[in-house]
């Protein structure tokens, strides 16, 4: 037996109440389009159909050119991959890559810098969860001996979205992966990565013996991938206009204006991606990592003009 | 005395006026883009001494906010300045030998210094001379927009390609773009990419010039 049974509705009751919920989600459904098409029309950035913002850039110090003409001179950009994510938080700078671009000379140096780093007593990647991109930027430019103009700063799912957001892109698999930790599993050779198998690939230390100096290096790797994609997709103006708009949907933009970005642009897709090294510091064993002997050297090769000659 | 209406048709009739709201709401937003997305009246013809007119095409605009449009007035600012190009940088040094100068005045200082030196024997047909009669077609000149964080445009790229032929066996293929920016309330040329591919009888030569990093070399 129930203990309450529902009072029976003439046909009359029904409809009535039919003909209320229909009409409430009328307006509920006509309100939610309207809204959302205003925000779009006035250019809110809709979580619908743009993703959030999990991406910041930054322009933390003038190049010797204005933003009109551009950078002329030597410029460094610092590359920050954070593990912030759900249920782990921190931000730490687990993923660092100091770019120097020489424009006139169309080159670039990529130096990967091991996030166990020693820097003033501490692991270097604890500077990107104490002080954000522009700590992080003043302890690598500190340790390398350069002043850093620009700073990337990405998570997770900045990564992922950003790189689908290009249709992401080929690279050549140096080896095969088979990592449970990371979800890293690829045999060797050329494939198309998707966002998350970027990630999965950038993640992956423990097929290694070497474990962060590899994946580090592996990251690199990744990152000329994107930028060989990236040259792909700006060989024409409409092209490069398109990358900007996307990077404006994904990411946060500190003192940085469209026309930068296209100058910026245009000195990266004037580099051909052949004449970009990438390059791990050296560094010693241990659980914080020292700098071995051959480092001064190294760095003041790349700091005279970005680029290395000697080494 | 009215007849009752039957229950039945109450559900039809919201369905109806709701859906009316809908599609209305639809339209508005499809119309109100449409209206903000792009100007879509054309300018006029620019007229050349060689024959040669350079015509708009296609037109996209991208922005990094609010939806940014192309002027009609912006339009035809890039277009004259493109025909300007190509009437001094090419057609006049195919027609009487010599660059008109005034094609200099369609860059901005950054890149002029690239386009009258470094990469002028591709950005121009001075070293080809003159093979006069020529004969010349143009594609329909696109563009494409770029409008900042609130929806001003900022930049606007001309692309167009031009085919020549004159005499000797001559021809020529060129693929233009121009990227302008406004520089004190005029639209001047502020990157470029130019390819151009030349045969005669005997060779085909290729060479591809680009500017507007900001380096000037």
């Amino acid at each position: 037996m129930k203990l309450f049974r529902r009072k029976q509705r003439t046909p009359k009751q029904r409809l009535k109440q039919a003909l209320l919920a229909s009409g409430a989600l009328v307006v509920v459904f006509t309100l939610t389009v309207v809204s959302l098409g205003a925000a779009w029309l006035a250019g809110y950035k809709v979580p619908l159909a743009s993703g959030a913002t999990y991406i910041k850039v930054q322009k933390l110090a003038s190049t010797e050119a204005d933003a009109a003409a551009g950078p002329t001179t030597p410029f460094f950009i610092l590359l920050v991959g954070n593990d912030d994510r759900p249920g782990v938080g921190g931000a730490r700078g687990d993923a660092l890559h100091l770019v120097g671009v020489n424009p006139k000379l169309h080159k670039a140096t990529m130096l990967d810098i091991p996030r166990d780093t020693c820097w003033a007593g501490d692991k270097i990647n604890a500077a990107n969860a104490n002080g954000g991109a522009p700590a992080q930027a003043a302890a690598v430019g500190g340790l390398i001996g350069v002043p850093v103009s620009y700073a990337v700063d990405v998570n997770f799912d900045g990564f992922t979205s950003l790189v689908d957001g290009v249709g992401g892109f080929s690279m050549n698999i140096p080896f095969e992966m088979h990592d449970p930790y990371s979800g890293a599993y690829f045999q060797p050779g050329v494939q198309h990565m998707t966002g998350d198998e970027a990630l999965r690939f950038s993640r992956d230390r423990h097929d290694f013996p070497q474990s962060d100096i590899v994946r580090t290096e592996n990251q690199g790797l990744l990152i000329i991938a994107g930028i060989a994609q990236m040259q792909k997709d700006a060989q024409s103006a409409g092209g490069q206009f398109k990358l900007i708009k996307l990077l404006y949907q994904h990411a946060e933009l500190d003192n940085l204006g469209v026309t930068d970005l296209f100058r910026l642009g245009r000195i990266m897709y004037d580099i051909p991606v052949n004449a970009i090294r990438n390059l791990t510091i050296p560094v010693t064993n241990g659980n914080c990592l020292g700098l071995s002997g051959d480092a001064p050297g190294l760095f003041a090769d790349f700091a005279d003009d970005a680029v290395l000659q000697s080494h | 005395m009215p007849s009752p209406r039957t229950p039945s048709k109450k559900p039809r009739t919201a369905l109806i006026v709701g859906g009316s709201i809908v599609a209305i709401a639809i339209l508005a937003l499809v119309i109100a883009k449409l209206v903000m997305s792009d100007d879509d009246t054309k300018p006029a013809k620019v007229e050349n001494s060689a024959g040669l007119t350079l015509e708009l095409g296609d037109v996209e605009v991208q922005s990094a906010g609010p939806p940014a449009t192309i002027s009609t007035a912006v339009k035809q600012s890039v277009l004259d300045a493109s025909q300007a190009y190509v009437d001094g940088a090419v057609m006049s040094p195919l027609e009487d030998g010599k660059l008109d100068a005034d094609y200099e005045k369609v860059f901005d200082a950054a890149v002029r210094k690239s386009a009258t030196g470094r990469d002028q024997a591709t950005v121009t047909e001075v070293r080809t001379g003159s093979v006069k009669p020529v004969k010349a077609t143009a594609t329909k000149v696109r563009l494409d927009g770029m409008g900042d964080q609130t929806g001003k445009l900022v930049l606007v790229a001309a692309t167009f390609g031009v085919d020549l032929s004159g005499k000797g066996g001559v021809k020529i293929k060129r693929l233009t773009e121009l990227t302008f920016a406004n520089e004190q309330g005029k639209w001047v040329v502020t990157a470029y990419r130019v390819g151009v591919q030349r045969s005669t009888s005997a060779r085909t030569t290729s060479a591809v010039a680009h500017a507007g990093t900001g380096v000037v070399s």
